[in-house]
């Protein structure tokens, strides 16, 4: 018997914790715990403790093979009977803005009149649903794009008919994620009441300037002011809105003044997130240069940890690589991968025929850690990271020009760990030796 | 005198931290705590005084967080470390150190009374113990109140004296509160109630240096023989009559590895017993050579290192301006079981540098003046540009700054490196949360309110008079009707 | 063991006395315990006089160093929790005394209204956490400004200081009813009114700018106004020609004023006035110090250690009205010797520190082997001291190096011997025990006759308050409670502070 490999054993203010990335489980132990696990000296722990710990994941078998009990879950995951089926739906692939990080800059549709789902397709899309997914399966359905509030009316009707034909949301809601400029009352009330629209997440990038400069309208018109008008109306009617904050080097110092504005002006819930534009989501090479690496983002989000202040969890798949996901452009292409929503060429079918590309979908269900770059094989938080957790970046790595990018936790994970015991300390479980001493 | 204005700029001593879309604002000299909005945060980090809003310009200054630009922080910090020595000693305590015995039944290598303890005298005479007596009642009115740390060597080597003493200072009617420096071998239950009952003694310090096989190495008896399991033992009764049991933990490379098995075991003891770490300093010891001393003790730096981890558990951490020990002040003296008056514990039992005896008071005054004048020049040189100074001040050690020679020097408080860790620290966990002074919109509205209302007199006075001794005008209208030179009016009309 | 070097034994009234400079205390015995002292036989005496000589450090350890003693005590005064302000609210006067030590910037205007609200922030910032402030109103002649004493008594209290004591130095031209009233509001509660001798003198010294004399004007405001105040200090300059008029001044101030009006003498001494035709009629230091004795009357209280002014205090500043900030008040608008203004603060931190530096270090080498050293703490004007190229002849001796025991002994007959015919009918104990009940009970009855001059009815001179200029008392502040070791003053307090006079 022996620790899991990919585990964490922390110290903090004279109380000692092992963390488990397998499962994502955090245990306080004893002193003489701690040490045993430390010099692998498991004989020195009472049996009691050692089957309390085995049970938590913590122990395993000499033989375990970690990497394989990963692989295990990835194809779980995979071909695991859904329990929800999600749809991230693109009611236009058109945008009114013009960001220049945008990774979807080749194939939007960028000046009125917008391009919007027609009818016919929209309907073809319901037929698709009930011809795939069983009726009593819940949806989880992003309204994505392009930018989805250019057609409100699209995503009211496909929400509505979805529900008249007896679909049900998971967790009773829908999620939009928009730039915020048509974010309006109006719009707002009428999707909350018609598609039980609960939550929704808009990108502000900075102060006013800042902002401005970045996420214009196509014609170059500052959007700021709107979004924020928006963002704070709508707060109220829906439960919580994310204001994504996509940071590089140009605007990483106006985050502190950003987050000022949201605390002071904004209702309490609104969360702010910060997120860095990828390297790769900007082709341009003049951009790459004002992108963080992999390693100076870590610092960023190492700084903005406090806002989440989650304990890390295991990632290391997303619905790419499910048989319980799919994208639909607002011609009724398939695809698995949101990003790639519009890029017809990677579409995997259509809703009038279904799954056309079968060799393409069925790669997308071919996830394993060995097709994970050399780098990770030694990596000591694989299981956190999934090689980035990107099944389109692991499986297609010619689509793009960078190498993966490894998580802030790479090199933090020992801090965040700490910043999460330090506020959650008297709710971490304790293993079974400490709860005797009690 | 519109041109003699100068520019403000930001106080050397002024810490600004960010921490959690929190603002704070620390001033090292006044120990006071605000949270400030992210503006002022970014325009005093910046030190762009003209972006600061117009009305927070007078708290600012008369807090002494924006200072005019000649201000001199250090200059002005030793006068008030200084005055800080008079004002407070005046009015409270006296603070007496009395070393009950010179010898010990320990031999711990690295005692900082090396050549002094081992032949000293193992118990206060009477007559010293008298004399001692005739002493305070000679210094010390009995209203002011007495504390008394018992010391030594191994002050329960001369438990009578303590005891005697006591009891006399306290039918003579004096007010006295006690505490003990003890290696804890012979505190047993008894002598820990006699100490509570007739001496008043509510605080312990206990050293144990980790656990048992360990310390049994480092703090052994004289000649040999372990001491862990009868302190520990001695602890754990003491402390249902001492209130307040502090276990020091002497720590250097050679056990800072055992540090946490020890401080598993203290977890086990009652609430009022708490652990306390603090490094081996070469004060006066002696090492058999000097690799041998770089291999056991930190260095400045590496206990700094050394004190991010255990930022909890060290003695002394903390942010509050730092003035002084009782070694500067006037009412505060180290007796040896001989009687022989010092300034510093440190200097105990060396005779040279005593400043007196308690038959003849004070006989060496050049000695004493210089513990009692230090506080200006004798800092050294680097604290005059250091943005700590008023918490640290030269490693809130006077000793190791007049008498560098004893021993590695001073040092710099540990936490300088790591200054922000210990400030949210400070702020999270050590100041009242209502302490924190909050300079919003509020607050400052209120307090310009305050200061500038429009002071117009009460009553009009109507009333003149002029500067060329003319008649005394009486009413307003009356005023420099013939007359060049000009008049004041007392109600502030226009002159 | 031996005898400290700043006591000074003699013989009076049948009695050997001692008094020690260091703490202002005062013990007596008899002649066998003189004897017994002289020839250093201290183990003979009674164990309660051995035990108090001991106490109250006439006896000290043969190491004991009694100038860093009192180097302690001048170290402690120099800090206090009061904000001390002479505040100069103008620089111009109405008067044309000739031997004004301002002559030289003397000015025209008035504090500005900005600059009294600058002031306000400045004492804000220095201020200790209880506020409490002391202020002298000053200048010139600050009743020219009284407007703005008004207006920053109150810009005070808006600010929530505690003005724990307020007076003001003035010519007492301008005060009438009406500027009275208004002091009484800004809570000034006493004044110090200087009248050089009669009329007939004091009209041809202190005139107006046009020359016309100004006594009647005076004596008219203070008998129509010293009511209000709690006293009105009557400052005479005395110089040769006024000396002897003193006599007749005097005895009209107390048929003329009620009680709370109280004189005192100041003697022009060579340095106030630079006009050298002038020193002719000015004191020497002996001339000063004879001149003292025969004054002495007017308050009396035993020579107490000097331990520096406002100037060498931390917390004491003068401020002119410009705002610049100086130490000491005769400096006040000579602004070459300004150490900052209340906009910058402290500028000229050097000049700053040196006024702090007052200790016995400062005094001249003359002071060096003084046995008056510590009563007199280098002139009793740290100013001298500190800056001797900037006067003419540098420190001036006090009185008591001439005359000490004269000094002792006026008091003791003043204070001591009333008392001790006040218990005549008490049994006396022998005088060699010398405890703390000597002044008390048990005294012979001295069947002795003295001369004792007229005493006046009032009340002494009260202790130095405020910030008082005063060439022969140490110039007394609010805070001060720690002159010498507490403990030592409390079997004395007796002698040392001063009670009712009893008359003769």
């Amino acid at each position: 018997m022996r620790l899991v490999r990919y585990s964490n054993l922390v110290t903090f203010e004279g109380d000692f914790y092992v963390f488990n990335q397998m499962n994502g489980t955090i245990l306080q132990i004893s002193y003489d715990t701690y040490k045993a696990l430390k010099n692998q000296d498991y004989d020195s722990i009472s049996e009691e403790e050692k089957s309390f710990l085995a049970n938590r994941g913590f122990l395993v078998k000499d033989t375990y093979d970690e990497k394989a009990i990963l692989d295990l879950d990835i194809q779980r995951i995979s071909h695991a009977r859904p329990s929800t089926f999600s749809l991230a739906i693109g009611p236009t692939m058109s945008c009114n803005f013009n960001c220049f990080y945008c990774f979807e800059q080749d194939f939007r549709h960028k000046t009125p009149p917008w391009r919007k789902m027609s009818k016919e397709t929209a309907d073809q899309t319901i037929k698709f649903v009930q011809n795939t997914i069983p009726v009593s399966t819940p949806l989880e359905i992003i309204w994505y794009g392009g930018e989805p509030l250019l057609a409100p009316e699209v995503i009211e009707y496909l929400g509505t008919r979805l529900q008249e034909v007896g679909y049900q949301f998971k967790d009773n809601e829908t999620f939009i994620i928009t730039n915020g400029y048509y974010l309006t009352e109006k719009n707002v009330k009428k999707l909350v009441d018609t598609v039980k629209l609960r939550r929704a997440q808009v990108t502000i990038d900075g102060p006013r300037n800042i902002h401005n400069r970045r996420r214009p309208l196509i014609d170059g018109t500052g959007t700021y002011d709107v979004i924020m008008g928006n963002v704070a109306i709508a707060a109220h009617y829906l439960d919580s809105i994310v204001l994504k904050i996509n940071v590089d080097k140009t605007n990483v110092e106006y985050v502190p003044d950003l987050l000022d504005i949201i605390k002071n002006e904004l209702p309490s819930n609104v969360f702010p997130s910060v997120d860095s534009v990828a390297t790769e989501t900007v082709e341009n090479p003049k951009f790459s240069s004002i992108c963080f690496t992999a390693q100076e983002y870590a610092s960023v989000y190492k700084q903005y940890f406090f806002l989440r202040n989650d304990l890390p969890r295991p990632s290391l798949t997303c619905s790419a690589n499910t048989e319980s996901g799919f994208g639909i452009d607002d011609e009724g292409y398939l695809y698995k991968c949101w990003e790639e929503l519009g890029k017809k060429s990677v579409a995997v079918g259509n809703v009038w025929e279904g799954i056309t590309n079968y060799e393409l979908y069925k790669k997308w269900l071919t996830l394993d850690t060995s097709k994970y770059p050399e780098k990770c094989e030694s990596c000591s938080i694989l299981p956190l990271c999934g090689a980035g957790h990107c099944p389109n970046k692991i499986l297609f790595p010619d689509h793009y020009s960078n190498s993966i990018d490894c998580i802030p936790a790479k090199w933090f994970l020992e801090d965040f760990l700490k910043s999460y015991i330090k506020k959650h300390r008297n709710s971490i479980e304790k293993s079974i030796t400490l709860q005797r001493r009690q | 005198m519109e041109e003699a204005k100068s520019k403000l700029r930001v106080n050397r001593y002024a810490h600004l931290l960010y921490w959690e879309q929190n603002c704070y604002l620390f001033h090292g000299e006044s120990n006071k705590v605000y949270k400030i909005p992210y503006k002022l945060f970014k325009a005093l980090k910046q030190e762009k005084i003209d972006e600061i809003e117009p009305s927070y310009i007078d708290i600012l200054t008369s807090e002494q967080i924006l200072v005019p630009e000649q201000f001199n922080e250090y200059e002005e910090s030793k006068i008030k470390f200084q005055k800080a020595k008079y004002l407070d000693s005046s009015v409270s305590s006296y603070s007496l150190t009395i070393g009950t015995s010179m010898n010990c039944n320990f031999g711990c290598f690295y005692c900082y009374e090396q050549g002094v303890k081992e032949e000293g005298t193992i118990a206060m005479p009477r007559q010293v113990a008298d004399q001692t007596l005739e002493f305070i009642k000679r210094n010390v009115p009995q209203s002011t109140p007495l504390k008394i740390t018992w010391y030594g060597g191994e002050p329960l080597l001369g438990l009578d004296s303590i005891l005697y003493i006591s009891q006399s200072l306290i039918n003579l009617g004096y007010q006295i509160e006690g505490g003990i420096i003890t290696n804890g071998y012979l505190l047993t239950s008894q002598t820990a109630e006699q100490l509570v009952k007739e001496a008043n003694v509510h605080f312990a310090q206990i050293t144990i240096d980790g656990p048992r096989n360990i310390h049994n190495k480092r703090r052994v008896l004289k000649g040999g023989g372990p001491t862990y399991d009868v302190i520990m033992d001695n602890i754990k009764n003491a402390s249902k009559f001492i209130s307040n049991i502090s276990v020091r933990i002497n720590v250097d490379k050679s056990n800072r590895d055992y540090l946490y098995d020890l401080l598993e075991e203290l977890k086990s003891m009652p609430s009022n017993v708490l652990p306390s770490i603090a490094p081996v300093r070469e004060e006066n010891s002696t090492f058999s050579n000097e690799e041998r001393k770089r291999e056991i003790l930190f260095s400045e730096q590496e206990f700094a290192e050394f004190t991010k981890e255990f930022l909890w558990a060290i003695k002394r951490t903390t942010l509050e301006p730092f003035f002084g020990c009782s070694a500067i002040q006037e009412n505060s003296y180290v007796i040896d079981a001989d009687g022989y008056l010092y300034k510093c514990w440190n200097e105990i039992g060396r005779r040279e540098q005593s400043v007196g005896d308690v038959w003849e008071g004070i006989t060496n005054y050049e000695l004493y003046k210089k513990w009692l004048s230090f506080g200006d020049s004798d800092f050294p040189e680097s604290c005059q540009s250091c943005s700590v100074f008023p918490s640290c001040r030269g490693g809130k050690c006077p000793y190791n700054i007049l008498y560098p020679e004893s021993g590695d020097g001073h040092w710099c408080m540990p936490e300088k490196f790591n200054f922000d860790d210990l400030l949210i620290w400070y702020i999270e966990r050590e100041i009242p949360q209502n302490s924190i002074i909050n300079l919003d919109e509020n607050y400052i509205y209120q307090y310009n309110y305050s200061i500038n209302t429009n002071a117009v007199p009460q009553q009009c006075q109507n009333y003149c008079y002029c500067v060329s001794d003319k008649q005394v005008a009486n009413s307003v209208d009356n005023t420099s009707s013939n007359c060049s030179n000009y008049c004041y009016c007392i109600s502030d009309k226009q002159t | 063991m031996r005898l400290s070097k700043y006591v000074h034994v003699f013989p009076f009234e049948g009695y050997y006395w001692a008094f020690n400079e260091l703490n202002a205390n005062l013990i007596n015995f008899g002649y066998s315990d003189y004897r017994k002292i002289m020839n250093n036989e201290f183990d003979k005496l009674s164990p309660n006089l051995l035990d108090l000589m001991k106490t109250s450090l006439f006896l000290v350890s043969d190491t004991f160093d009694e100038d860093a003693e009192y180097d302690k005590n001048i170290q402690k005064s120099k800090f206090s929790n009061v904000l001390g302000l002479t505040i100069g609210v103008t620089m111009s006067c109405n008067f044309n005394c000739f031997y004004c030590f301002e002559q030289e910037y003397r000015g025209t205007g008035k504090m500005s209204k900005e600059t009294a609200d600058q002031i306000v922030k400045f004492c804000l910032s220095r201020a200790t956490p209880e506020k409490m402030l002391s202020i002298t109103w000053y200048g010139g002649e600050p009743l020219l400004a009284s407007d703005i004493i008004e207006y920053l008594t109150n810009k005070f209290r808006e600010a929530n200081f505690n003005i724990v004591g307020s007076d003001i130095i003035t010519n007492g031209y301008l005060l009438n009813k009406r500027n009275a009233e208004l002091l009484v509001r800004a809570g000034v509660t006493s004044l110090q009114i200087t009248i050089d001798g009669p009329k007939q003198t004091h009209d041809k010294r202190r005139i107006l700018r046009n020359g016309a004399g100004t006594y009647d004007v005076i004596v008219n405001n203070i008998k129509e106004n010293a009511h209000l105040f709690n006293n009105i200090q009557l400052r005479i300059n005395a110089d040769k020609e006024i000396i002897e008029y003193v006599p007749e001044l005097l005895e009209e101030i107390r048929t003329t004023f009620p009680p709370n009006v109280t004189p005192y003498l100041a003697f022009v001494r060579t340095e106030s006035v630079k006009n050298p035709t002038f020193g002719e009629v000015c004191f020497s230091d002996k001339e000063y110090a004879e001149a003292y004795l025969d004054y002495l009357y007017l308050g009396t209280q035993l020579p107490q250690p000097y331990y520096g002014c406002s100037a060498t205090m931390e917390n004491g500043w003068g401020i002119d009205d410009e705002g610049y900030l100086y130490k000491c008040w005769e400096d006040v608008g000579n602004k070459k010797h300004a150490v900052g203004d209340v906009w910058n603060g402290i500028t000229n931190y050097d000049l700053y520190k040196k006024w702090l530096s007052y200790s016995t270090s400062s005094f001249p080498n003359k002071c060096k082997d003084c046995s008056v050293k510590v009563v007199c703490g280098g002139g009793k004007c740290p100013f001298r001291a500190l800056f001797p190229d900037e006067t003419t002849v540098g420190v001036l001796c006090s009185p008591e190096k001439w005359y000490m025991e004269d000094i002792v002994k006026y008091w003791i007959v003043h204070n001591v011997i009333p008392q001790w015919q006040a218990n005549s009918n008490v049994s006396q104990n022998a005088a060699t025990q010398a405890t703390e009940s000597v002044a008390q009970e048990n005294q012979k009855a001295i069947p002795i006759s003295i001369d004792l001059p007229n005493l006046p009815e009032k009340e002494n001179i009260p202790s130095a308050q405020g910030n008082f200029k005063n060439d022969q008392g140490s110039s007394g502040f609010p805070d001060q409670k720690n002159k010498g070791n507490s403990l030592f003053k409390n079997i004395f307090s007796r002698f040392s502070n001063k009670k009712e006079d009893e008359k003769a």
